[in-house]
């Protein structure tokens, strides 16, 4: 772009950073060099400080985040504290998270253009630099819409025009895929892997899933500990790449790549693949490792649980939103039967109506036509009904209705009029079960992410429900928490509730679902076993998701002309090398942070 | 046609093109000028005015102006039925109506009628405003004229992308408590409580973003201290003096022309007839 600037080389010394009313340090004597034009990952558990140190290097730390600092960053040999004010921001190009909360113009071109009048760039030499950004992520002809209008991984490739545009030598990418469907994160990337292709820029990479950076990307990763300290720091092939390092990550509690993890459970020592294409040319290497996986791996769904009556029956539902001037039918005759015990994952882009369908069936939304029969009782004519349906939101900060976990786990059952020997029973009983037990009298404001979705699902089941909904329920959290989730679904189906989850999670659908429903535009596309949906390339593409990277290294494998299972599912490989989802032991409570601000982690 | 009131409509147009300050102006001095006026006619003529130029300078149909205003033309009604009833004194008024304690006055209408038409006049030219003006513009103009402090005015900016997402978060809110099975409460303490529990998740989960997207423009240098430069510059030419002039002096001709028939009458500085 224009005048772009040659990457600055990055020094950290010494890097202790402590946020204000913390007891433990978020960063701890952290020392790392960065030569201009390495591309590094930033690996840890959640809470060890990878975000910290990402933003501390782009110079946010501690100007625009409140935060206790010792030892120093050298930008270009100047420590960040003595740039001038916005100076770091010529030299650092940040993309977050969620799209929504860091656009703040309502135009693409004045998006772009916003960093360049920040920091009093001339004015004759911005409309070429505006284009020559978009053009870079091919949103030329988009320049005049409104920012609202795009999809989530056009607006992410927004920021990035934005951080072009400045002619930032060091990119900071901080989880720039965790709110996209997965098709549209892959796509993310590859345009990140296309502009950063030449030796000129820097990538310091914040990513849980790993499988989208560590093949051909990253070369470098820098683990960090629990306690915010480098437990590991070297080529990403030594620190991932070889089964010391990976054990070593594992029980640090960073979330490996499928590839590794695929290793490691088939008993590998020394070198590791990373990356699909590396694991499929692995697995092909030797038969007893093919051997292995067909022993694992049945093929088939989940224990099926067809025949016997439907517990949830909807039929011909349509709904049709009206405002003055709009008429939007957000669901068209959906019809859907979910057996007790059952999962169905719920699959389509953004806007394809898998919310509208989740509450049609809570009786939230409002029906043009159609029925939903839950048990044998007809819903919709009294509103919702907690005890027939048990709705778990997006946000889990929604439904708090009370100051306490303890008495939010027994709204339900009061509002009900239990008996109050009743209510604290099943209220002990539940906090138990979802490890919230330590935590009965905390305000559920101050819970971490994970904790909070937790509280909101034993809340909903406490009434014990037929059918449990849940829309999003791993979307904005981190890998643990949302690894966490498959622990809380198999508690939830013990006692023969029905769920029913929207997700764009496809690793989810992968080990929980026992049929997927696909949607687009309010319609119902398929309604298939999930063993089927996951190896069903057209339908993968009708809703936006792709194969799970496991089921990617089966097709790999296939490709090269190798005996592999259509699927396999990591609990069943687990099952098989002995290690079960449970033998990972509860998720742990402590240092998980409350993420009130930015999510420092 | 989607018809929200205070919304900017995308269309081109030659009023879309005027500077927003100047805009600002022109509007500033339209509703002094019908501040003024109590009768019931002029403001009349200022209603045609804004739907001519709207329709003919501003490609707003007429139509979706009338629709737009609707919440205005039902308050119009029942301020002129109010005012009929209630505003003047019947002893020395033409009473046309009488039952029991009401008495509908021909002077109260005539005020009533006033005051309706001044508002919704007002309305009009501030619907015609937002309609016709980009809001990224409008930001702009308020720093480069104006001389606005860019980290307020961009910061309202950034604010306003977000409040349709709050307005969504309300509603599942609502959702999510009537899921849980909470039962309306009764009275103002039950009313209050009930703000209270929707209020406080919708304003963490505000405090959240707000610090995010704070976030975001720091890390692209706002606040950076440096002298803004300007993508757009946005210039008052003489085709926005010309929409100036024609304001006030339209408005002032209106003033002139209803005056020289006799209809006009002024506000004297008190309330009332």
């Amino acid at each position: 772009m224009q005048r772009r600037r040659r990457a600055a080389p990055i020094e950290v010394a010494g890097l202790g950073v402590r946020y204000p009313a913390r007891r433990n340090p978020a960063l701890d004597a952290v020392d790392v060099e960065i030569p201009p034009g390495e591309r590094i990952l930033l690996a840890g558990p959640s809470g060890s400080g990878k975000s910290t140190l990402a933003l501390t290097i782009a110079g946010l730390i501690p100007g625009s985040i409140e935060a206790e600092i010792r030892g120093s960053v050298l930008l270009d040999g100047v420590p960040t504290g003595d740039l001038l004010p916005g100076a770091a921001t010529e030299h650092v190009g940040v993309v977050f998270q969620d799209p929504t909360s860091q656009l703040t113009m309502p135009r693409v071109e004045d998006e772009v253009a916003f960093g360049l009048e920040n920091v009093g760039r001339p004015e004759e030499a911005m409309p070429a630099a505006v284009d020559a950004a978009l053009r870079a992520v091919d949103l030329l002809d988009r320049r005049t819409w409104q920012i609202d209008r795009l999809s989530g991984g056009q607006q992410q490739r927004v920021v990035l025009a934005a951080t072009l545009a400045m002619g930032t030598g060091i990119l900071v990418l901080d989880e720039p895929a965790a709110h996209l469907d997965p098709r549209s994160a892959d796509g993310l990337y590859a345009w990140i892997h296309e502009l950063c292709r030449g030796r000129e820029r820097t990538v310091i990479t914040v990513e849980h899933a790993l499988d989208r950076v560590v093949a051909g990307f990253v070369e470098r990763c820098l683990v960090l500990d629990a306690e915010g300290r480098v437990a590991l720091d070297g080529p990403i092939g030594d620190v991932l790449g070889t089964s010391a390092g990976a054990r070593r990550c594992e029980q640090l509690g960073v979330w490996l790549p499928a590839s590794v993890r695929l290793a490691l459970l088939l008993g590998a020592e020394g070198p590791l693949p990373l990356g699909v294409g590396a694991a499929a040319e692995w697995l092909v290497a030797e038969p007893q490792r093919l051997e292995r996986i067909r022993a694992a791996g049945s093929g088939v769904g989940a224990p099926d649980a067809s025949g016997g009556p439907s517990v949830l029956e909807a039929r011909g539902l349509t709904v049709r939103y009206r405002s003055p001037g709009q008429d939007h039918v957000a669901l068209r005759d959906a019809g859907l039967d979910v057996r007790p015990g059952e999962l169905v994952a719920l699959v389509g882009p953004n806007g394809s109506g898998k919310s509208t369908l989740l509450r049609a069936v809570s009786g939230l939304a409002p029906l043009e036509s159609g029925r939903v029969i839950v048990g044998s009782v007809a819903m919709g004519r009294n509103g919702p009904d907690p005890e027939l349906v048990g709705h778990v939101f997006q946000n889990p900060e929604a439904g708090i209705l009370a100051d306490t976990v303890a008495d939010e786990v027994a709204y339900g059952p009061r509002a009900l009029g239990w008996e109050d020997a009743r209510v604290d029973r099943s209220v002990a009983d539940v906090l138990e079960r979802f490890g919230l037990a330590g935590l009965a009298g905390a305000n559920p404001f101050t819970l971490s992410q994970g904790q909070k979705r937790r509280l909101s699902i034993a809340a909903a089941t406490i009434v014990r429900p037929q059918v449990l909904v849940l829309d999003e329920p791993t979307y904005g959290q981190d890998a643990r928490s949302a690894a966490a989730l498959v622990d809380e679904i198999a508690t939830i189906r013990r006692d023969g509730t029905a769920v029913l989850i929207a997700t764009h999670d496809v690793e989810l659908v992968a080990e929980v679902a026992d049929r997927v429903v696909g949607m687009a535009g309010g319609r119902i596309l398929a309604d298939v076993p999930s063993g089927a949906f996951l190896v069903d390339d057209r339908l993968l593409e009708l809703t936006a998701q792709v194969r799970p990277p496991l089921q990617q290294i089966l097709a790999e494998a296939r490709a090269l002309g190798a005996d592999a299972p259509g699927l396999l599912r990591w609990a069943e490989l687990e099952r098989a090398a002995g290690v079960s989802w449970q033998a990972e032991g509860p998720v742990p409570l402590e240092g998980e942070p409350s993420h009130t601000a930015v999510g420092p982690g | 046609m989607n018809v929200r009131i205070f919304s900017f409509a995308e269309a081109n147009s030659w009023l879309r093109r005027r500077n927003p300050a100047v805009k600002i102006g022109a509007h500033l001095a339209l509703t002094l000028l019908l501040t003024l006026v109590f009768d019931p006619i002029t403001p009349l003529v200022f209603i045609c005015v804004a739907f001519l130029a709207g329709r003919l300078l501003g490609s707003v149909p007429i139509r979706q102006l009338a629709v737009a205003l609707t919440v205005f033309w039902l308050l119009g009604v029942s301020l002129v039925l109010s005012n009929a009833l209630f505003a003047s004194d019947p002893r020395s008024t033409t009473v046309i109506w009488a039952w029991g304690p009401f008495n509908a006055t021909v002077e109260g209408a005539t005020i009533g009628l006033s005051l309706a038409e001044r508002m919704a006049a007002i309305a009009a030219f501030s619907v015609l405003f937002t309609m016709s003006t980009d809001p990224t513009d409008l930001v702009r103009s308020l720093v480069q004229q104006l001389r606005m402090a860019p980290r307020l005015a961009y910061t309202i900016l950034a604010a306003y992308r977000f409040l349709p997402g709050l307005g969504r978060e309300y509603e599942t809110i609502r959702m999510a408590h009537q899921l849980r099975g909470r039962r309306r409460p009764r009275g103002p303490a039950g009313w209050l409580e009930e703000q209270r529990r929707v209020l406080v998740p919708l304003f963490t989960g505000a405090v959240r973003r707000t610090d995010r997207v704070a976030l975001a423009m720091d890390s692209r240098g706002f606040g950076s201290g440096r002298t803004r430069t300007h993508y757009r510059r946005l210039r008052v030419d003489r085709q926005d003096a010309a929409l100036l002039v024609a304001a006030i002096g339209g408005g002032i001709l209106i003033l002139a022309v209803s005056a020289a028939f006799g209809v006009l009458r002024l506000w004297t500085g008190v309330l009332g007839a």
